[in-house]
């Protein structure tokens, strides 16, 4: 017979019989908090802000994936072979950014796509990639960059036309991103999670309409 | 096995004799469903309906490499489906050639000097009611131990919300 | 089996099968893994469904196609054959890779931005008729030594970024090569994609 069983139980409801119910909310929340402040508070901890590599024009930014190289920033009201196209009406011109990237890595790079490395390259503020990236050379639409094969690229954005001026110190912000395999599926590497690096401080040259040529 | 273990375990059985099939049944379409389509073999000079559509007969005629600016050692071939839609909606590809002696198969060549004839178009989309001719050009090889036999195929892909993919092998009098 | 007999069995049993499952092939890995056909220059080459005859592979010094393209730095071009064995569809040399000793360099696309037969990177190819054209490799200028591997496949999907994974599930044609050892030109024009007999 669980007499004894019965009887702590019945102790047990009495005493929680005394406690009003509405209390067990408040002291639940109250344990709860108290447990989370233990281990850090609920609100998001700020990534500790890495000390940036301030660069000027023309000087390279190295990580294990790429070298990179802002050489110059150009605003134009349009310039075809970029893969970027302002609308006149709107007054909306081009920031086109001419870098030399070089693959670091062992196989081919792609400039699209979600693992892409136009992710690498933006402009201070803005989010965005490139609306338009090509080879400066041959116009090469979203190149492949070959391991050991340095390219100049140029990287063009649409903008407002009143949001540079000419002269004004333009920030490009260089990113790294981590090498990473895939352990389950496949043995695929690939490289994720671009983090901010370096800042490139680079004076906008403005040309107008651009040379006719 | 007594007489009396078989029904005693009766249920047992026949769920097991229903699980069997439809399991091997289940894996079958499955593992290939992706990559085969279901198959109807038509006779030479006949037609077939799926759905309100009706497809058929099918011919295949040669052409003249140089006319159509096709290389040396080449036979270009007209492949030919008379088509008569339907208002339910059907997907289909344009005709291609197989082989059936070799798995060798030949699909549209679109860089020569060849339009469709008037009446015949190369694409299954069209207005309801009007029958039209669904034309393909074929680059079959003409060289020495490469040229396609008598024994051809047509073969045309559909497939539709209700009946899922259909392969449609049109025998050929060459 | 009862008591301690029974465990005993079963523990055993488990440990037996523990075995046999490690000693079991890897069956996905197998079925996905590529199937190599090694080429010779001048001979035809066949796998699953691609087929080549590599006619011949230079080293040059800047590169032109038709189109108008042209480009300098140190490229190896291949020049070759190609058509299909079984099916059109799919059928193109969708991926080609040139295996360095420490770099896998894909096949370039850039002579196709002006001419989309400047390259017979990714042009349609036909069951028994034949095409010629050429392959083009962008190279360190540093890497023109050592031996290398030439590797020619269907894309498979997965693209020229991930040479192991784009590889697998079909055949690959390849070609093992001595970069030393090849003529070296300056200024070679890539074969534009065209009928081998017109």
């Amino acid at each position: 017979m669980p007499t004894p069983r019965v009887s702590r139980f019945a102790r047990l409801r009495a005493a929680t019989d005394r406690v009003p119910t509405k209390w067990f909310a408040t002291i639940g929340t109250v344990l709860f908090l108290a447990a989370t402040a233990a281990f850090g508070g609920l609100a998001d901890v700020p990534a500790e802000a890495k000390a940036l590599e301030q660069l000027a024009a023309g000087e390279t930014h190295t990580s294990p994936q790429l070298a990179i190289t802002v050489e110059r920033a150009v605003l134009i009201d349009s310039l075809s072979g970029t893969g970027a196209f302002p609308d006149d009406e709107k007054g909306e011109r081009l920031l086109v950014l001419l870098v030399e990237m070089e693959n670091l890595w062992d196989r081919p790079l792609a400039t699209f796509g979600s693992e892409g490395v136009q992710r690498a390259v933006l402009l201070e503020g803005d989010a965005r990639a490139a609306d338009g990236i090509v080879r400066e050379d041959d116009q090469t639409f979203t190149p492949w960059l070959q391991p050991g094969v340095p390219a100049v690229l140029a990287f063009s954005w649409v903008v407002p036309g009143g949001a540079y001026a000419d002269e004004q110190p333009l920030r490009v912000v260089l990113s790294d991103a981590t090498l990473y395999q895939a352990q389950l599926l496949s043995s695929r590497e690939s490289w994720v999670d671009p983090a901010p690096a370096a800042v490139v401080t680079i004076p906008v040259d403005d040309v107008g309409a651009g040379a006719q040529s | 096995m007594t007489r009396g273990w078989w029904r005693r375990n009766a249920v047992a059985l026949i769920v097991l004799a229903l699980l069997v099939p439809a399991g091997l049944f289940a894996l079958d379409a499955i593992e290939f469903g992706a990559v085969r389509n279901a198959e109807r073999d038509i006779a030479a000079g006949s037609s077939t309906s799926i759905a309100d559509w009706d497809f058929g007969s099918a011919t295949v005629e040669s052409l003249d490499p140089a006319a159509v600016g096709a290389p040396r050692g080449t036979e270009p071939v007209v492949v030919t489906v008379r088509v008569d839609r339907g208002h339910r909606f059907l997907r289909c590809t344009p005709p291609a050639i197989v082989e059936p002696a070799t798995g060798r198969s030949w699909t549209s060549i679109t860089t020569l000097d060849w339009s469709p004839p008037p009446g015949s178009q190369t694409s299954c989309t069209s207005r309801t009611g009007i029958p039209y001719d669904l034309v393909a050009l074929v680059l079959l090889p003409a060289g020495e131990g490469q040229s396609v036999g008598d024994d051809l195929i047509v073969e045309l892909s559909t497939a539709s919300n209700l009946a899922g993919g259909l392969d449609l092998r049109f025998a050929v009098d060459r | 089996m009862r008591g301690l007999r029974g465990w005993l069995l079963g523990v055993l049993l488990l440990i037996a099968a523990w075995f046999v499952a490690a000693a079991t092939p890897d069956g996905e890995a197998l079925m996905t893994d590529p199937f190599t056909v090694t080429a010779a220059v001048g001979a035809p080459a066949v796998g699953d469904n691609l087929a080549v005859n590599i006619r011949e592979i230079v080293v040059s010094d800047g590169v032109s196609a038709s189109g108008g393209w042209q480009a300098t730095g140190t490229w190896v071009v291949v020049d070759l054959d190609a058509w299909t064995v079984r099916t059109e569809s799919p059928g193109r040399i969708g991926v080609a890779y040139l295996v360095l000793a420490h770099r896998t360099i894909a096949a370039s696309e850039r002579p196709l931005t002006h001419d989309s037969a400047a390259t017979i990177l990714d042009a349609r190819l036909h069951v028994d008729v034949p095409q010629k054209g050429s392959l083009a490799f962008e190279i360190p200028a540093d890497a023109v030594r050592g031996t290398a591997m030439l590797q020619i496949a269907q894309d498979n999907g997965a693209g020229a970024g991930d040479p192991t994974l784009s590889l697998e599930g079909g055949s690959v044609i390849e070609l093992p090569l001595s970069l030393s050892d090849l003529p070296t030109v300056s200024g070679r024009a890539l074969t534009p994609t065209d009928w081998v007999d017109p």
